[in-house]
């Protein structure tokens, strides 16, 4: 089971393509599905990933240890645009609260440090990866999921040298998403089985447990 | 992956163990805690690709050892630069001890000999035991953590002071390239019959180069110990020992052994209903255990004639005085 929740409708749909995901209607966010494959689409800013987040739970089964990955676009100082970055640790600049998330991926991406601010001003500090939406989309899936099978995948699309400005259009944003599918193809099965694993565990292990 | 505490990032022993991990993604962190103690962390998955922690340790390096572990020493302590182990056997008791399965290593070694030094002064006329196995194997990572490298002068210059190295690896390298062997380094040998160690003792050495080491090492003069702990029950346990024994006798000398000890599977009741979240269809969950208030052990009758038979066994290949049975690590 694997919960994609992207920021933008252009950003989602090289995922809805390439997992046949159908939409389904009626909800208070965008829902796409095929089987053990669901997507929503949050619009920008933490509040409104974890908005997202926590509905695409319940709108998907509301099953405990399914796998998350959040797909979005993130400003870096020095990194080239269209480089894709892991999370390995995601702060909330406002609490400082910070989140590492365990890579247990045989091939992961190069990683990085997201910031989240709750406005982008592109003073991006060296080495760090900014976003507004991914200590939202932490926030709500902790209380789903381990941190094994919970994952923040950026793609730069701003940095000091250049920026994607006035050509930010929605088919930018799609091409950017398009050309990481590969990627993300190669941990949506390992992610599968991990979360099938956990899920197991939790179903045998609470079995009895006061005996 | 390796976090590095911010602390820590440039002690030296640091810069060194990241040389010999070149590939490795670094992350810094805070503090070690904050990465191995993080909520919502699944144990079993993380043992897939677990991470390395370095960090510092600031208190309870120099614990005293749990009341079962002694060869004969009124002062025992336990000591731990490493928690979790590399290996993965399903009967381990830090299966699921801590919330993460990560292995931290704290790099102040240094700090970990200072109280070492205070417990020795605090008993002056006394031998004084210091066992390193419990929260971690003593020597399967040394070809990272260096530790036994380190830790050996230290007690090289100290008498008094007793070391047990206890392991399932065969990494005797560290003690062997010394120029004479210490006569107060005890390292103890964890042996199980070969083929419930390939079905239970995941990515440990075979149990013939277990064997091998401790043979050079004894050839060499060093003290070597065997535990035969936990002793494992299975349909055909009792032909299983037998070999063991008569193959672990075969290739080391009985009499200059330092000490055997043997005891049975057991876990304190919370490490065994953590083991049971983690992997229900254990044997060690589904088999032949009883619980009481506090202990998960095998059944009372298998239990008996488990150990019975195996410390007859051993009494009869071991000289007097060797043989420490109902041994608990734990």
């Amino acid at each position: 089971m694997i919960h994609f929740v992207v920021s933008s409708p252009a950003a989602a749909l090289p995922v809805i393509d390439r997992y046949g995901l159908e939409e389904r209607r009626g909800g208070a966010f965008p829902l796409y599905m095929n089987g053990e494959t669901s997507l929503t689409v949050s619009g920008a800013g933490k509040m409104a990933t974890a908005a997202a987040a926590g509905w695409l739970f319940h709108a998907a089964g509301g099953v405990v240890d399914g796998a998350w990955l959040h797909l979005g676009l993130a400003g870096h100082a020095e990194t080239d645009i269209g480089t894709g970055l892991l999370a390995h640790k995601v702060i909330d600049r406002g609490s400082g609260h910070a989140w590492y998330p365990a890579i247990m991926m045989e091939n992961p991406a190069p990683s990085g440090v997201v910031m989240t601010v709750d406005q982008m001003d592109q003073e991006y500090d060296e080495g760090l990866l900014f976003d507004t939406d991914a200590s939202g989309f932490f926030t709500a899936t902790e209380h789903f999921a381990t941190i094994e099978l919970v994952h923040a995948y950026r793609i730069v699309a701003d940095n000091h040298g250049a920026t994607l400005g006035d050509n930010f259009s929605d088919d930018v944003v799609e091409d950017l998403v398009a050309s990481k599918v590969g990627v993300i193809d190669g941990w949506v099965e390992e992610l599968r089985e991990l979360s099938a694993v956990a899920r197991e565990g939790r179903e045998g292990g609470a079995a009895g447990d006061d005996e | 992956m390796i976090y590095i505490q911010e602390e820590v990032a440039d002690h030296q022993r640091t810069h060194e163990i990241l040389s010999r991990l070149p590939d490795a993604e670094r992350i810094p962190c805070d503090d070690w805690q904050e990465v191995f103690q993080r909520p919502g962390q699944n144990f079993r998955l993380q043992k897939r690709r677990p991470a390395l922690i370095l960090g510092r340790l600031e208190d309870k390096l120099v614990e005293a050892a749990p009341p079962g572990l002694s060869f004969g020493a009124r002062r025992n302590y336990s000591f731990a630069p490493m928690l979790n182990c590399i290996y993965n056997c399903s009967y381990c008791y830090l299966q699921g001890r801590f919330p993460s399965a990560a292995y931290v290593l704290f790099v102040n070694f240094e700090d970990f000999m200072e109280v070492m030094d205070d417990r020795l002064a605090e008993s002056p006329d006394e031998d004084v035991w210091f066992f390193s196995g419990i929260d971690c194997d003593s020597l399967a990572f040394e070809p990272v953590s260096r530790m036994a490298q380190t830790f050996l002068p230290f007690f090289a210059d100290r008498p008094r002071a007793f070391l047990e190295l206890r392991t399932k690896s065969a990494q005797v390298r560290p003690l062997l390239s010394r120029d004479e062997p210490l006569d107060n380094c005890v390292t103890a040998f964890s042996l199980t019959p070969e083929d419930l160690s390939r079905r239970w003792e995941e990515q440990t050495p075979a149990m013939e180069s277990r064997l091998a080491a401790a043979r050079r090492l004894q050839e060499a003069g060093w003290p070597v110990g065997l535990r035969f702990e936990p002793l494992l029950w299975s349909e055909d346990w009792e032909e299983q020992y037998e070999a063991l024994f008569e193959r672990v006798f075969e290739v080391l000398d009985p009499d200059a052994l330092h000490s055997v000890s043997c005891g049975l599977f057991r876990l304190p009741l919370n490490n065994w209903k953590r083991l049971k979240r983690l992997y229900p269809e254990s044997p060690f969950v589904q088999g032949p255990v009883e619980k009481d208030a506090d202990v998960v052990t095998y059944r009372e009758d298998l239990a008996a004639e488990l150990r019975g038979r195996c410390v007859e066994q051993l009494k009869e290949r071991l000289p007097e005085g060797v043989l420490y049975e109902d041994a608990h690590t734990i």
